[in-house]
């Protein structure tokens, strides 16, 4: 008889086990099952609980409400739930009595020996009167504590045991048969799968949780770290620009005769101080331009502009740049050029980068400047007659510190400064290009709106 | 000269800055005393016996003071509250120019100074105007 019943709840154990996967039993349908299950209002009873269980998302109302469900069942008047942890070592999560209230921490609170033979065999075990049973005589925890009826069954899902459920009824003996085994192993395997999914959905939550706080301070790092260079570079700047006033302008003392008068070879050389002092001031600048370009703390101060005011100054600086080579300016724009709307400072810088390099690789010949404007942009170029760009330099004209491979002697540059222009021509909108051929010269174009502040709504311009 | 007879304070801490400086301003005929931020400079300032015709103020003093405390403490004493006030500075313009209009001075100097623009721009703030130079 027992034999018999144990074979009949295996089968419905596995089919409902199989049921919770797949919601559509090809077997036999959850309504059978239960029909079959309705004489015993006890399983129909654990069947409810397991329904219950399959819903709970969280881990501790889930091990809460089993346990609670179950005593009341097994008729028992303590239960347990026990974890094994990822370290393998035994988490007491849920400690109850029947009337659900906790069960004070003990230092040892169930016989280990019981657990033990269960997590060793991963099957149940029925213990009518533990001090007399002939297989815990030696267990130290089963006499101190005088443990007398107790049920214990693995909670398996996946072939892993995950824990264990354990029942006790310390007052008296032979509370628990056989009979009582099969409905807690029942139990403990829809125990199983719900704590297992509990688990999952858990830890997925903590991982998009932990995901997501590590990108924001990811992020957080990533712009403490960018202000921190920001303002790095900036102290650097200064600790390097202070110095730098004083190497060029006392050489500069020094050729102007303040301390005595100094022959033209000695000028020379003081002038070549004064110009590698400049140069690295250029360089020194740039940097931190850069940096704070790329850092995105650089705001376009927009004003009205005579973009042929700006042309003129560009012609006559481009003028002293050329200190005595055989290059004439062109000035090819119209005077009457319409007003634009730009940071004068940044398109001024913009000029500048494109002429010093025009100069810097022009021999002889001519730089010209020229201008045109359409309805909602203008477009400027800077042509010289110049080495040209060699081709397989002109994907990186660019980018920082390339230097091209067609150079001249003597031509000192940072490397920055067209990266400098593109940045600030594409913070006004703009674009920047440049056509080249060996030996026949540049020209750069950098076409602008006319207008790239940021829209307003209109009809707001009353004033 | 271009600085004849103008009396020009310097209030700087670094003595090799400070000699590029006063040296420019000597050389185009300006008196130029000098004061370091200490906490007697402003008595220092007060006792100089000759009306101040411009404070040249750097930034960066050794502490918590800035040539923007100089300049508050300069402006809080009635006789120097006409007398206009520029920065000569290696900090970074893009962050001081601001600052130093906010405030209400004059202009911004950045370090290093061009020996040939530098009194040509002192100049143009004697007469009135700003100077803003990054």
């Amino acid at each position: 008889m027992p034999e018999e019943y144990d074979r009949h709840i295996e089968d419905l154990i596995n089919r409902l086990k199989n049921d919770s996967h797949k919601p559509a039993s090809k077997a036999q349908p959850r309504e059978a099952v239960e029909a079959t299950l309705s004489g015993d209002s006890r399983l129909s009873q654990l069947i409810s609980i397991s329904r219950r269980m399959a819903e709970m998302r969280s881990l501790t109302p889930l091990l809460s409400f089993a346990i609670d469900s179950v005593l009341p069942i097994v008729g028992a008047e303590r239960g347990y739930i026990v974890l094994i942890k990822e370290d393998k070592t035994l988490d007491y999560r849920v400690k109850r009595h029947l009337d659900g209230t906790e069960i004070k921490s003990e230092v040892d609170p169930i016989s280990h020996s019981v657990l033990n033979e269960v997590v060793t065999t991963q099957k149940g075990i029925v213990i009518r009167n533990a001090i007399m049973d002939p297989r815990f005589l030696g267990s130290q925890s089963v006499m101190a504590m005088q443990l007398r009826s107790i049920m214990c069954v693995p909670l398996i899902t996946q072939n892993n045991l995950i824990g264990a459920i354990y029942v006790e009824n310390r007052a008296k003996s032979g509370r628990f048969s056989e009979e009582n085994l099969a409905p807690l192993e029942f139990f403990a395997n829809q125990a199983a799968v719900s704590i297992e999914n509990a688990n999952l959905n858990e830890n997925l939550e903590q991982l998009v949780a932990e995901r997501t706080q590590e990108l924001a301070l990811a992020k957080e790092e990533a712009e403490a770290a960018t202000r921190a260079k920001s303002s790095f570079l900036s102290k650097i700047s200064h600790e390097l620009r202070t110095p730098l006033n004083a190497i060029i302008n006392f050489t500069g003392f020094v050729i102007d005769d303040y301390y005595g008068e100094v022959n033209r070879e000695q000028k020379e050389a003081l002038q070549r101080v004064i110009d590698s002092g400049n140069h690295l001031l250029s360089l020194i600048n740039d940097l931190l331009d850069l940096n704070k370009i790329e850092a995105g703390v650089v705001t376009l101060d927009r004003e009205p502009a005579l973009l042929v005011e700006l042309l003129d100054q560009a012609a006559e600086h481009t003028e002293a740049l050329i200190r005595g080579k055989p290059i004439t300016v062109e000035r090819k724009y119209s005077p009457d050029l319409p007003l634009i709307w730009i940071d004068r400072r940044r398109v001024w810088q913009i000029l500048l980068n494109i002429i010093s390099n025009a100069v810097k690789y022009t021999k002889a010949g001519s730089i010209t400047l020229q201008a045109q404007a359409t309805e909602h942009e203008i477009e400027i170029s800077v042509k010289d007659t110049g080495i040209g760009i060699a081709t397989e330099d002109k994907a990186h004209v660019f980018e920082y510190f390339k230097q091209g491979v067609n150079t001249l002697d003597n031509v000192v540059s940072s490397g920055l400064g067209l990266a400098i222009a593109k940045q600030l021509v594409e913070l006004h909108q703009g674009e920047i290009w440049f056509q080249s051929e060996v030996n026949l010269g540049t020209t750069f174009f950098i076409r602008l709106p006319r207008d790239s502040r940021p829209k307003v709504n209109s009809g707001s311009e009353t004033n | 000269m271009l600085l004849e007879n103008r009396y020009i304070f310097l209030v700087e801490d670094d003595p090799t800055n400070l000699a590029v400086t006063r040296t420019i301003l000597r050389r185009h005929g300006a008196t130029v005393p000098i004061a370091n931020w200490a906490d007697t400079s402003l008595e220092r300032i007060s006792a100089f016996p000759y009306p101040i015709d411009l404070f040249i103020l750097d930034l960066m003093f050794p502490g918590k003071q800035t040539g923007y405390d100089v300049y508050d403490a300069l402006r809080a004493k009635p006789e120097f509250q006409r007398v206009p006030a520029v920065v000569v500075s290696a900090a970074d313009p893009d962050v001081e120019i601001p600052r130093a209009r906010e405030r209400g001075l004059s202009g911004f100097i950045s370090k290093p100074i061009n020996r040939f623009r530098f009194p040509i721009q002192i100049n143009a703030i004697l007469s009135g105007e700003e100077v803003w130079d990054d």
